[in-house]
């Protein structure tokens, strides 16, 4: 799952359930804040978390994230409707990432949705949208509960988690699918998540046993804590576009700004996570009707440059095409990857971008295939 | 065996072989239907109920008087309807072609109006409201000709609101012109009267014109649109004209009707639509409680939003933001209609003259705010618009006719579930007083009236009460008709139901933009095939 962009001037933001855990191991003590809640950036150096996350383990809080439960015999066409993710068609104990569209199709964010039992789903976003939920739930049988402060929500990633787990007397979800079951005497539900292109498991148990599964996974599984910044890094190498950073969500578009900047899923980069094919979904008929019709492109480039800024500007053939919404220096890479939003119209491949001052000028820039693009070529060779 | 009874014995298989459904025999249904069925198209119009007409239908008191609910005059069945679907070759024709109107006064003072504003002009003894008045009308008649691109029915797909719609209109027009319109689409009837010095009794009757059957009170942003609506109207070919036609308006229905099956049109009563079939977003057909279907690429619905969309389409295949729409919150006010049986009525040339007119009691501004402010609370005010016709005498030209009943219309009231005795009756005795002040000359029989409430229409034809609620301003009703005709995204899927009309009354505007929508979709998918 991804977090949704901070909150800029919230001055004083509440505490997740594992914020003391986190704050007691936080050296760097940097914070932002995301849904109102406390996020670490840094837990000791971004370098190191970001090392350890591509070779061990680490842990993390994902308590800042909109979670809930969905139940009733029609909890399945309700999650079919609300998000592109195939509801229907998930087996016990299956996830499936998808977007929430509004009605012209355009992006309101990223979900993911888990069945829990024949008649219950776990439905996690970056933020949470009560009143979507309640309006997309009129005329069928189900209840919604806002679960987001109920639980507390852990993240384990790297090419180590199981170990990790194992170690801590946690057992990993087999063979991809989310288990229920009392973990270390706390009844514990573990579903595999991926965090950018980091596979790994996500535990989620009662608010009130927070510390409990944290401690054992930092002092018997050898987890190391990461913050937001190490993983703003993955994220971006993984091509999973950030809602309210690189593109602006739906609903606040048509509100705010205008609807130009709503972004059709194609456009993100994520055409994958909405089939107009497959099942029925809240605004694939708009979106059947705009194929062909993007006017923006969201890439990740490999920038030839040690840093870079949100806003710098993309050149293209000596013209500007567009700016760059998201950056991070990559160790593995060792360059500057970056999110931009480009025209439509622009070359595929090879980009300029502008230096801030001193040192004005233009760098090189080239595509970066990452998984998400994979996915999301091998979606448009499909479809073609 | 009769048709229906022949054609509703094949229920239970899937029929194929026709080229569009028309679902509900209202007046809309059917001249959707006579559209299509005209234009070669080999259509099926289902009706759920026995009944063809919708809310319109002939009734028998229990004295015996036969009546007509639903509507007693026409302001704008649609010229273009009536010319192109030949209606007049099918049995439409006026026994009143332009209603003299007489406006009564809470004073007892009364305001004779010839059918038309600008005749009317000239009959004013008052000179200097006569130059106001000129004024007045004038501005107004040129204005509602312009706007009436915005009282049409927005087509399926066209997503544009009424002020850009009437931002076309206004193109080309002079620049005074064009502010005017302006002015005209943002103010309150309050407002506008004031501004061209009309009068009290003036502003009362055009008061009692513009708000009757209207959500809004005359204080009201944009509420005087709601008058250059019925004036952008052509009944009889008269524009602004009220007018009977003759037999009232089953008459119309039948005429429209008469013009459905002339253009073979397979017309099935009493058969229910348990479901509008969708595949890959596109309308198939429609399918019956009983399983069997009826294969076709276009379905359009007659019926109100609710029960198309929720209830034939289905909540699981409606985007979200438009099942909002479905949902919002309809006006608290409703009109009712009222036949009253008279006593005693004195048959000398006078009466006579007077039988002829529509008779309206006009409320003062105080008053009518004051009314829509108790009904919006839920209380039956103390005083109501009422128009009061004699159909019986509309309808006979030669004045053998039984002078015994009369027909009103009353507004604004509670908008009330049809169950509500208490209620009901606290509203008939409102009614009934309303009529006594106005027209004090008539002796009323001691049943009290019948009352039929817009609830009692709506049960009728088995819709939610809300369906038959006041209508809201016309920028509003525009907004939701675009959104609503749009068919929820399914291809071949179109919708003229009462939402889809702006403003009160028969008008067919709706079934011919979605009739025409079909059929030029249909061009365009032949072509691009």
């Amino acid at each position: 799952m991804i977090f949704p962009a901070e909150d800029i001037f919230l001055k004083a933001p509440r505490a997740t359930p594992l914020y003391s855990a986190v704050a007691s191991e936080s050296e760097a003590n940097a914070w932002t804040s995301v849904n109102g809640l406390s996020v670490a950036r840094v837990m000791t150096s971004v370098d190191d978390e970001y090392a350890a996350a591509k070779s061990s383990a680490v842990v993390t809080d994902l308590g800042a994230l909109a979670r809930a439960t969905v139940a009733g015999p029609d909890a399945a066409a309700f999650l079919s409707r609300l998000t592109t993710a195939p509801a229907l068609q998930l087996k016990l104990g299956e996830s499936a990432r998808g977007l929430m569209l509004d009605d012209a199709g355009y992006v309101v964010d990223l979900a993911e949705v888990s069945r829990a039992s024949q008649s219950l789903f776990l439905l996690t976003t970056p933020t949470g949208h009560p009143r979507r939920l309640q309006l997309a739930a009129r005329g069928l049988n189900v209840e919604i509960a806002d679960i987001s402060n109920e639980v507390a929500a852990l993240g384990v990633f790297g090419p180590k988690a199981d170990d990790a787990l194992e170690k801590a007397g946690l057992r990993a979800p087999a063979q991809n699918l989310t288990a229920s079951a009392v973990q270390s005497g706390v009844e514990t539900s573990a579903r595999p998540v991926q965090f950018g292109v980091i596979p790994g498991v996500e535990l989620l148990y009662p608010r009130d046993e927070a510390l409990t599964l944290w401690q054992r996974l930092r002092r018997r599984g050898g987890a190391r804590p990461i913050g937001a910044d190490a993983l703003e890094v993955l994220r971006i190498e993984s091509g999973a576009p950030r809602p309210g950073v690189d593109f602006v969500p739906a609903a606040r578009t048509h509100a705010a700004i205008g609807a130009k900047s709503a972004r059709l899923p194609s456009e993100i980069g994520l055409p994958h996570l909405a089939p107009v094919n497959a099942g029925w979904f809240n605004g694939r008929r708009a979106l059947r009707h705009s194929a062909g019709a993007e006017t923006r492109r969201l890439t990740v480039l490999a920038i030839d440059d040690d840093r870079s800024t949100p806003g710098a500007a993309v050149f293209a053939k000596g013209k500007t095409v567009g700016r760059v919404t998201s950056c991070a220096w990559s160790p593995a890479l060792r360059r500057v990857v970056a999110f931009a939003d480009v025209s439509a119209t622009s070359p595929y491949k090879d980009y300029e971008i502008s230096v801030p001052s001193p040192t004005e000028g233009r760098v090189a820039a080239r595509l970066l295939s990452t998984p998400e693009s994979a996915l999301a070529e091998a979606h448009r060779s499909d479809s073609a | 065996m009769t048709d229906t009874e022949e054609k509703t014995a094949l229920r239970g298989r899937i029929e194929g072989g026709f080229d569009a459904v028309v679902i509900g025999a209202n007046a809309d249904g059917l001249a959707a239907a006579a559209y299509l069925g005209k234009a070669g198209l080999k259509t099926a119009l289902i009706e759920p109920s026995s009944h063809i007409g919708g809310a319109v239908r002939r009734r028998a008191l229990s004295s015996g008087h036969e009546v007509i609910d639903g509507e007693h005059l026409l302001s704008n069945l649609d010229a273009d309807v009536v010319s192109e679907l030949g209606l007049y070759r099918f049995g439409l024709s006026y026994a009143a072609r332009c209603i003299e109107t007489q406006y009564r006064f809470s004073d007892g003072r009364l305001l004779d109006r010839a059918g038309d504003w600008r005749r009317a002009v000239q009959k004013l003894q008052d000179r200097t409201q006569t130059a106001a008045l000129e004024t007045f009308v004038r501005d107004g008649f040129e204005a509602a000709s312009r706007l009436r691109p915005v009282f049409a029915a927005p087509p399926r797909g066209a997503l544009e609101p009424a002020s850009a719609r009437a931002l076309k209109a206004l193109k080309g027009a002079p620049r005074d012109v064009a502010q005017r319109l302006q002015y005209f689409m943002l103010a309150s009837t309050d407002d506008v009267m004031a501004r061209y010095g009309l009068d009290d009794d003036l502003r009362a009757a055009l008061f009692a014109e513009t708000h009757l059957y209207g959500a809004d009170g005359p204080s009201e942003p944009f509420s005087f649109l709601a008058l250059m609506r019925r004036w952008s109207g052509d009944s009889a070919g008269l524009q602004g004209a009220l007018s009977f036609p003759k037999g009232g308006a089953v008459a119309v229905i039948e005429s429209l009707r008469n013009a459905a099956l002339a253009a073979k049109v397979d017309i099935r009563t009493s058969l229910t639509v348990d479901s509008i079939i969708i595949e890959r977003d596109t309308v198939a057909g429609v399918e019956f409680a009983d399983g069997g279907q009826i294969r076709a690429p276009i379905v359009i619905s007659a019926l109100g939003a609710s029960r198309t969309y929720l209830g034939l389409v289905g909540a699981h295949a409606l985007d979200i933001d438009f099942q909002t729409l479905l949902g919002q919150a309809p006006a608290k006010t409703a009109s009712a209609q009222m036949h009253l049986l008279l006593k005693n009525v004195e048959r000398d040339d006078a009466a006579k003259k007077l039988f002829a007119k529509r008779i309206v009691g006009a409320l003062s501004p105080e008053q009518l705010k004051a009314a829509f402010a108790a009904a919006r609370a839920g209380a039956v005010p103390e005083d109501l618009i009422i128009e009061a016709v004699f159909p019986d005498v509309l309808n006979d030209a030669s004045q053998k006719y039984n002078l015994e009943l009369m027909s009103v219309m009353a507004h604004p009231l509670p908008l009330i579930g049809s169950g509500d005795e208490s209620r009901r009756l606290e509203m008939a005795q409102a009614i009934l007083s309303a009529v006594k002040k106005r027209l004090p000359e008539f002796s009323f029989s001691d049943d009290g009236g019948d009352l039929v409430l817009s609830s009692d229409l709506a049960a009728a034809i088995g819709e939610h009460a809300d369906v038959f609620a006041s209508r809201p301003s016309v920028l509003s009703q525009h907004a939701r008709a675009g959104a609503l005709s749009a068919g929820a995204g399914v291809a071949g899927l179109y919708f003229c139901g009462p939402e889809a009309q702006i403003g009160a009354g028969i008008s067919c505007l709706a079934a011919r933009t979605a009739a025409k929508s079909a059929l030029r979709d249909l061009r365009r998918g032949r072509r691009a095939a």
